[in-house]
């Protein structure tokens, strides 16, 4: 049983890597092969509009042949996955945005008949990092990931999710203009709530691949 | 005075560069000199989170220095900006998501004093393009692209948008699968809306530039 974490940040050692670190540890504690995958790393855009996949004998995978395509390639055939990103203006990052174009659209159909060419259910997990605080995005929480809402739709399973809220920016404040950020409660929020937000990670991580191991045995 | 258009479609001779071009010419026609950018050529990742832009002291700009950065030097010089975007999966391109987060974000401040550094009013416009029709992109306007909101705060001026539904997505349909979409209804909309969109993106370019030239004679 494989389960593969994608880091969606830019960062390969902040927030959102220390939270994908342990959901993996979490998964693995539960039995499952695990790795994570840097984005930030790859050469490689968003979809094309090729339409390779929608052609009528066309395969329903991505076409386009670079850095990602080895990637779609393990995340089609894992067991479960987490996509891991930090919120900027309200979203997930662009360089995560543009794995889900790539991801997701080859699944998604033009066709009345069906919705999606994926024939399982594939458990999939999204942990969401955010300097500003849970008030700030529970008002934009329904736009945050478009594809979010598309994920029962293609996979067949309904999406499980997790926020680590308030997260701090830099590591030393006192460089950085930031008189919006009070840095008293960013500090708290480091030394008290993010070490706790990295045990929900693992419970989130070990709870993926105990689904995953349940659908995996029938 | 001059407009630069970015266009954050793949595809650079299809329905949203079209609209790019005719919102071009109606700058033109009112003295501007234009600029059409493709981002898909280009070299680059969104927002590395490298925080360069929020550090007490430094300059307002983006510190990355790939294919963007001069795109960004013109999109800051510009008297107005036309951005443009097919709707993918219910949001712009991954691409425009890039783009905008490199360009905005390093205006946007982390001050309680002042929400933007940039200098002065800057008009832009956003043009959108979906195969959808209206309907369906009504229904998720509000998540389709999340600086539309911030320019108002960042530019000091709102931004135009204009939406060209329900467009020619292949050049032959034949080949692809497309039972969800009505020909007769697409065929109608190549032939009798699309040309009224170029229309009106002629007169929101003409428009742009008007204002650009108020704004440049104080």
């Amino acid at each position: 049983m494989k389960i593969i974490a994608v880091n969606g940040s830019p960062r390969r050692n902040c927030n959102t890597a220390a939270l994908l670190e342990q959901a993996l540890k979490g998964a693995a504690a539960a039995s499952a092969e695990t790795e994570r995958i840097d984005l930030y790393g790859l050469d490689f855009k968003g979809c094309l509009s090729c339409y390779a996949c929608k052609k009528l004998d066309g395969k329903r995978v991505c076409a386009v042949k670079d850095g990602l395509a080895p990637v779609l390639e393990k995340l089609r055939s894992a067991d479960a996955v987490i996509f891991a990103s930090p919120i900027y203006f309200v979203r997930i990052t662009s360089g995560l945005h543009a794995c889900l174009e790539r991801f997701f659209f080859p699944y998604c159909t033009f066709s009345n008949d069906k919705q999606t060419f994926c024939t399982r259910r594939l458990p999939v997990g999204y942990i969401y990092t955010s300097g500003g605080k849970k008030e700030l995005i529970d008002h934009y929480r329904h736009n945050l990931n478009v594809f979010e809402s598309f994920t029962e739709m293609v996979f067949n399973e309904k999406p499980r999710v997790m926020f680590s809220y308030n997260t701090s920016h830099f590591s030393d404040y006192s460089r950085y203009l930031h008189s919006a950020y009070d840095v008293e409660d960013k500090a708290r929020q480091k030394a008290e709530q993010f070490p706790r937000d990295c045990e929900a990670a693992y419970e989130f991580g070990a709870g993926l691949a105990v689904r995953a191991k349940e659908l995996a045995a029938g | 005075m001059k407009i630069i258009a970015i266009n954050g479609s793949p595809r650079k001779n299809w329905n949203t560069a079209a609209l790019l071009k005719c919102a071009l010419e109606g700058a033109a026609s009112v003295g501007a000199e234009t600029e059409l950018i493709h981002l898909y050529p280009l070299n680059f990742k969104g927002c590395a989170s490298c925080f360069s832009c929020k550090r007490i002291g430094a300059v307002r700009v983006c510190a990355l220095r790939d294919d963007l950065a001069p795109v960004l030097e013109k999109l800051g010089s510009a008297d107005a900006v036309i951005f443009g975007s097919p709707v993918y999966l219910m949001s712009v391109t991954s691409e425009l998501k890039a783009c905008l987060e490199r360009f905005v974000y390093p205006y946007i401040t982390y001050m309680k004093e002042k929400a933007s550094h940039f200098p002065r009013m800057l008009p832009t416009a956003f043009i959108y393009t979906s195969g959808a029709p209206q309907g369906l992109i009504e229904q998720v306007r509000a998540g389709l692209n999340p600086c539309e909101g911030l320019m108002d705060r960042v530019f000091y001026e709102k931004p135009e948008a204009l939406f060209s539904y329900n467009t020619w997505q292949f050049q032959d349909y034949d080949k692809y699968e497309h039972s969800a979409f009505d020909l007769g209804d697409k065929a109608k909309q190549k032939d009798e809306q699309f040309p009224r969109d170029c229309e009106t993106a002629r007169r929101l370019g003409a428009r742009l530039a008007q204002r650009a030239k108020e704004l440049a004679a104080g």
